[in-house]
């Protein structure tokens, strides 16, 4: 059977440590090759991030729920939050040439993203963010 | 987080552990920033016990190396390994940064 873990966590800074944790729990019991478990931790905590720290709404948090599963050699990360319309892909892309005095701080996260996952999809459902993420597991451990 | 601090022959060592993201930076950032106060901060962050860093730690570093920019000072991080490495190659921050394997190297470096 496929390894599926869901979970809820709050929209905030705890809530994303707590979506960190369990996932790192969850590449543990399945076995997700290390060097794809950090880059799976690192993209969830990217996007957490993100919606945690922009996606607060008249002081209302957000709900997230987070479904870790890992098939056919490849983990997939959705993240569901109700927080505003906001999709990550459309960001541009990192400036990575631009000298220290001037190098924006801005945008770098979901570049990471983007970089270090196979695949990203977004979608915007009812008043729901689904953002969705795919690193195929590359066989070191 | 776990942040060892040592004084090397004029140079500030810190050597944080585990990882840092969100969660972390704050307490990365509040042992760096008395540092960068100094009129001329030699900071070395030494990365060994570091698992990976998100764009968060990144942020700091960048804020760091602009403070120290014209100091006469410098901010030098060594002992990356792979995870760290690459998120620095994928941000493209190698070029920002003196680099280098050990923690010696990072010092004698920054040794006034």
């Amino acid at each position: 059977m496929e390894p599926v873990e869901t979970l809820s966590v709050p929209g905030t800074l705890p809530g994303v440590r707590q979506a960190i944790d369990a996932f790192e729990r969850f590449g543990q019991r399945v076995r997700v090759p290390r060097r794809s478990q950090w880059r799976i931790q690192l993209a969830l905590d990217e996007i957490l991030s993100n919606i945690v720290q922009y996606g607060v709404d008249d002081g209302v948090q957000p709900a997230i729920d987070v479904t870790f599963s890992f098939a056919g050699g490849v983990v997939s990360v959705e993240i569901v939050d109700t927080a505003a319309a906001f999709n990550p892909l459309l960001a541009p892309p990192p400036d990575t040439e631009t000298p220290l005095e001037r190098r924006p701080e801005g945008g770098l996260g979901i570049a990471l993203v983007r970089q270090l996952m196979d695949e990203t999809t977004y979608e915007r459902r009812g008043n729901r963010n689904h953002f969705v993420m795919r690193c195929r597991a590359h066989g070191d451990s | 987080m776990v942040i060892a601090e040592i004084h090397d022959r004029g140079v500030d060592v810190l050597a944080p552990a585990g990882r840092i993201d969100t969660t972390t930076v704050a307490a990365l950032e509040a042992r760096l920033g008395p540092l960068l106060m100094s009129p001329q901060p030699r900071v070395v962050i030494d990365f060994t016990g570091v698992d990976y860093i998100s764009s968060a730690g990144l942020r700091i570093l960048l804020v760091a190396a602009r403070r120290v920019q014209g100091t006469g000072g410098g901010l030098a991080l060594c002992g990356m390994g792979d995870a760290v490495r690459q998120v620095f190659q994928l941000a493209g921050f190698v070029p920002l940064f003196t680099i280098t394997d050990t923690r010696d190297a990072a010092v004698l470096r920054l040794a006034p």
